[in-house]
């Protein structure tokens, strides 16, 4: 059974708030939904990344390599904002339960 | 690439459609692509909303815009194409829209680069502004502008709005600002960090001096003379498509569609483009 799990997370210029479909008993991503006030470009580099996380594991390293893998084919700009931020709240939202 | 114009000075347009929010987000994408195809100078674009909220490309209209009080004062709500937060727009608000030849640099560049020419503008309306945290511009504590940017097409994008008298009690009610984000600002509440210029002057302002200001400031940054010209047909027809295309679009202006999903607008813009 899937679960959905949402985070919000403020980083130097942005805030990202992010809500994860997720298989607790795999520990799989199955969905994820990224929203927020930041800066990228280019643009659509978000969706990929969002695209390209169904299926990875609940770990932060495998989910910084995804989103490390998106940028630099992407050569994404991201002012204000850093890999990190975005590991931080895919992972933290994994770990909750909110009303899908 | 072949020019198809000598770039040697720049172009200010003053079209706006106040009493239409989506028709001047549909143009502001419009003028941008017209110049990604070289067939306008480097543009500066100066424009108002009457009464409307502007949410990013990566936002959703229900997490940005308390839809109650929206509805309750006629608040139209549209996506733009460009990332960034969430802007209230009222005629006491003003725009501005820069767009000039592209290059290799990237997006930081592009608001440093670029958001000069407001703080000169501001400069000479004599404001002590100053860039914050990449791109916020601030006069003292406060707030006043809000700016995002974009390389999409190939060209250098920036715009911005500029808070010189807009109803802030309507700004606060219709925008959800989440606490979190207030918290290292050290501010409680956004209507502490926000600030109307004219207050900060002690003085009205009139919106041709805002003008004559921003064109000084963007030509400066330049080093271009400007004039003032009228929207081409070419950009009038691509805002028209772009309109029915996209910008009337409830699924867009929620936050739902993205560029990937429409592919056929920018073929079809496309199309037009290179006739």
């Amino acid at each position: 059974m899937s679960k959905t799990g949402f985070s919000i997370h403020k980083a130097r210029k942005g805030l990202i708030k992010c809500r994860v479909e997720y298989d607790p008993s795999r520990k799989i991503i199955l969905k994820v939904d990224i929203t927020g006030d930041f800066f990228l470009y280019p643009e659509d580099s978000l969706s990929v990344l969002m695209d390209r996380l169904k299926g990875v594991s609940i770990d932060r390293n495998e989910i910084a390599k995804v989103i490390r893998d998106v940028f630099n084919e992407y050569k994404v700009s991201h002012p204000g904002i850093e890999i990190d931020d975005f590991v931080k709240v895919i992972y933290e939202s994994t770990l909750g339960e909110v009303d899908a | 690439m072949n020019p198809r114009w000598v770039r040697l000075m720049l172009r200010i347009l003053l079209f706006e459609t106040p009493e239409d929010p989506r028709m001047n987000l549909a143009f502001e994408e419009a003028f941008v692509r017209v110049r990604a195809h070289n067939y306008i100078d480097d543009t500066l674009r100066i424009w108002r909303n009457r009464n409307a909220v502007v949410i990013g490309y990566f936002q959703r209209m229900s997490e940005e815009v308390d839809m109650g009080s929206a509805s309750e004062y006629n608040v139209e709500v549209v996506r733009r194409f460009t990332g960034g937060g969430a802007v209230y727009h009222d005629l006491g608000n003003i725009n501005y829209a820069i767009v000039t030849s592209g290059g290799d640099r990237d997006l930081t560049y592009v608001f440093k680069y670029l958001i000069n020419g407001l703080v000169y503008a501001l400069n000479k309306i004599g404001l002590e502004a100053k860039l914050e945290n990449i791109n916020d511009v601030v006069v003292g504590s406060h707030k006043i502008s809000g700016t995002a940017a974009s390389l999409r097409w190939g060209v250098y994008f920036l715009h911005g709005s500029v808070l010189f008298n807009t109803d802030l009690n309507l700004l606060y009610s219709v925008l959800r600002v989440p606490k979190i984000k207030l918290i290292d600002k050290g501010v409680s509440d956004v209507k502490y960090r926000v600030k109307n210029i004219v207050d900060i002057l002690g003085r009205d302002i009139r919106y041709n001096e805002i003008i004559d200001a921003l064109a000084y400031g963007f030509s400066k940054l330049l080093g271009k003379e400007y004039y003032f010209d009228m929207p081409s047909k070419l950009e009038y027809e691509v805002a028209r498509a772009l309109y029915d295309l996209r910008y009337s679009r409830e699924e867009w202006n929620e936050g739902y569609l993205r560029f990937i999903d429409m592919k056929y607008v920018d073929e079809y813009i496309e199309e037009i483009l290179s006739k």
